[in-house]
């Protein structure tokens, strides 16, 4: 075992290999409060990805009903369950990890999901299991009752616990960014990878027969444009980038600025110790005992910061960006008097120019040119 | 630890005083003719067995200190140029398919390429050859290739991109290249994904814990059945094949090998097995 530095849970923790932090990191962050759950990024994710045979049950992405559905079914529950006690002592996780919690004998604290629990790949999440005939069915502001859709990928963990659990090192972590995958030649169906990511993103291949996973979309990365599932959200809820190394900020990055500058965006499950590089900014109708225990430490705070976006320029314009472009935005440049941002790629060229505020457009009822009535005029 | 076999076993016992169990002697008759791949061959019950005990495997992680099988019954002949072994051990259920959460039987032989080496699949410059049966490929064999249609009678699928036809859309319905873009392993060339096998047997070689390697020339044979609660196995290979990593055997010869099983059904797959710790066998002379 080394000794490993995990920076969201300010500790050193135990890892079977050796900490190498990849070039550069496939990052992303998701905003939980714009997530409408349309399934749009599945199927996206899907059609791109696993239409194959064996992967007919395969969601890499998958969006579930928060606080009952998941995919697979109780992932959460389960490993929470299985880790025991999550103490923090302020910013620092004082409890165990998943590497940390391993039985004796076992590399990884782990266990294989049933075949029941990848058939409710959200359905019927959403619909109550009986009647509900006391009291109201919703009140505002106080948000008695609350939900929220969470849209999950593979994490591409910097400490990935599939990667560590493969007896054959079948399993790999790219250094040009950071994407993991699993080597289809040199995988034998063994599925300890299965057993071991605690977020249940790794999937076996019956006919196959070997185990497949969210590949990052990587032949998209390499030609410098975002994921499948970020640039087909219709809720324009994701934004794709590349973090940096947590010593060496950039604070114009779009991933840098959100997750180490305005700390907006967190973290799922950091206790389990895989530095995982899918971050989400909460949604702020959700009871924070419940929010703390999904994102950690840091959720008041980004909480806070998200409601008072609407008087940071930086941060409004940034959100703007969000689902605005295909390429991948490496820089970014808020302008605070036009009210508007921009993106650019690798070469400092500008991809992307959005305004805070869209003009609005009226259009006559029957557009003459086109031959058809609007039924949208807005 | 990792044990390793030694030939001079005695001074290490008298140095440490401990009880190292006998190393078994698997006595290996020459026959005549065709070596038998059929494990209901009824020359079989004249050939000497030995009953090995099963170890649990606690060498590498993950370990499995509980192994399902208890006992390996081994039996092994050979004709001048081929060897067989027949290996037989109960087993409850018959696990030959690869459901999400379930696995299949497996045994598999181990000899050292050359000189002796390490149990836990040889070490880096000391190769071990193994040769792996494998329920699930038996059974693509035997009946047909595991596909949807076998794994789930019930499933449905509407539609797969590229391939032509209708539902099930069976396997040999993928023949567009477009469609097998999306069959990885087997358009890789991975062993465990074709849908035509012709040997239910893989041969590997192996340099340590997590490096074994199909080798690109593929010689052994085999075959298994179960019935009455028991799988019959005949794992068989030519001595001499051309292969730079053939082990040195042969008529006459005495040397090491040893066995794995796995009980698919309880969770038994990869490192997760019990193994029989090396066996000295005797190759009787003949043929050669
Ligand atoms: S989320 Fe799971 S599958 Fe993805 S890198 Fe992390 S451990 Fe591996
Ligand atoms: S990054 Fe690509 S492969 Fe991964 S879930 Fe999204 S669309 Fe699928
Ligand atoms: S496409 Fe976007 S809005 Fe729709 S479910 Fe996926 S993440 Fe949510």
């Amino acid at each position: 075992m080394a000794n490993v530095y995990n920076w969201q849970i300010e500790r050193q923790m135990e890892y079977p290999y050796e900490g190498a932090r990849p070039k550069r990191q496939f990052a992303a962050v998701f905003d939980l409060n714009k997530c409408i759950g349309c399934q749009t990024c599945t199927m996206a994710c899907k059609t791109t990805w696993t239409v194959g045979k064996g992967q007919e049950y395969m969601q890499w992405n998958n969006v579930e009903t928060k606080p009952y559905g998941g995919y697979p079914m109780g992932w959460d529950v389960r490993i929470l369950e299985k880790l025991g006690p999550q103490p923090w002592e302020g910013k620092k996780y004082v409890g165990k990890t998943i590497f940390e919690a391993a039985p004796r004998g076992e590399k990884v604290l782990g266990y294989l999901k049933e075949e029941l629990d990848w058939t409710h790949s959200n359905a019927g999440e959403d619909e109550a299991a009986g009647t509900l005939d006391k009291g109201a069915y919703f009140t505002m502001p106080t948000h008695d009752m609350w939900f929220f859709y969470l849209p999950r990928i593979c994490m591409h963990c910097t400490y990935p616990a599939c990667l560590a659990s493969c007896p054959r090192q079948a399993i790999y972590k790219r250094e040009e960014d950071g994407i993991v995958l699993v080597d289809q030649t040199r995988c034998r169906g063994y599925r300890e990878c299965v057993q071991a990511c605690p977020y249940g993103k790794v999937l076996f291949n019956p006919v196959l027969r070997i185990s497949q996973k969210c590949i990052g979309c990587y032949p998209a990365v390499e030609q410098g444009m975002q994921p499948r599932c970020v640039t087909t959200c219709i809720g324009k809820i994701r934004l794709m980038g590349f973090l940096s190394k947590p010593d060496e900020v950039k604070p114009h990055a779009p991933m840098d600025f959100l997750v180490y500058v305005k700390k907006v965006a967190l973290p799922l499950y950091p206790q389990v110790g895989l530095e995982g590089n899918i971050y989400y900014i909460p949604p702020v109708n959700v009871p924070r005992e419940f929010l703390r225990q999904m994102f950690g430490t840091g959720v008041d705070q980004a909480v806070e910061t998200y409601l008072k976006g609407k008087d940071d320029p930086e941060l409004l314009g940034l959100l703007h960006l969000f689902g605005d472009t295909k390429e991948i935005v490496e820089t970014f440049t808020v302008f605070p008097e036009a009210r508007e941002a921009a993106g650019f790629d690798k070469k400092g060229r500008e991809i992307v120019r959005v305004p805070f505020t869209e003009p609005d457009y009226l259009r006559p009822f029957y557009d003459d040119a086109r031959k058809v009535y609007r039924h949208n005029i807005s | 630890m990792r044990t390793r076999f030694q030939l001079a076993l005695g001074i290490a016992v008298l140095l440490l005083g401990t009880a190292v169990g006998e190393t078994q002697q698997l006595d290996a008759p020459f026959i005549k003719g065709m070596i038998p791949v059929d494990p209901l061959w009824n020359g079989w019950e004249g050939v000497p067995a030995i009953q090995a005990t099963i170890k649990p495997q606690d060498q590498v992680r993950p370990w499995h200190l509980a192994p399902s099988i208890k006992g390996l019954t081994i039996k092994a002949v050979h004709n001048g140029t081929w060897i067989a072994f027949l290996l037989v051990w109960k087993d409850a259920t018959r696990d030959v398919v690869m459901y999400l959460d379930k696995f299949r039987d497996a045994v598999a032989v181990m000899v050292p390429v050359k000189e002796s080496t390490d149990i836990a699949m040889g070490e880096p410059g000391r190769p071990v050859l193994q040769f792996h049966w494998k329920a699930d490929w038996q059974e693509d064999i035997d009946k047909t290739f595991q596909d949807i249609s076998q794994l789930y009678p019930n499933a449905w699928e509407d539609w797969y991109p590229f391939v032509p036809g209708e539902p099930p859309y069976d396997i040999t319905a993928w023949t567009n290249p477009e469609a097998q873009r999306y069959m990885t392993g087997w358009v890789l060339g991975n062993p465990r994904s074709q849908p035509q096998k012709r040997v239910s047997v893989e041969e590997q070689i192996a340099e340590g814990p997590g490096t074994v390697t199909t080798t690109p020339r593929q010689s052994a044979v085999g075959k298994g059945v179960y019935a009455n609660g028991e799988w019959t196995v005949v794992i068989a290979r030519p001595f001499v094949t051309g292969d730079p990593n053939d082990p040195s055997w042969g008529p006459g010869e005495e040397m090491l090998v040893a066995f794995a099983v796995w009980d698919g059904g309880k969770g038994e797959i990869g490192p997760r097995k019990g193994y029989v710790d090396w066996v000295r066998m005797n190759l009787r002379p003949g043929g050669g």
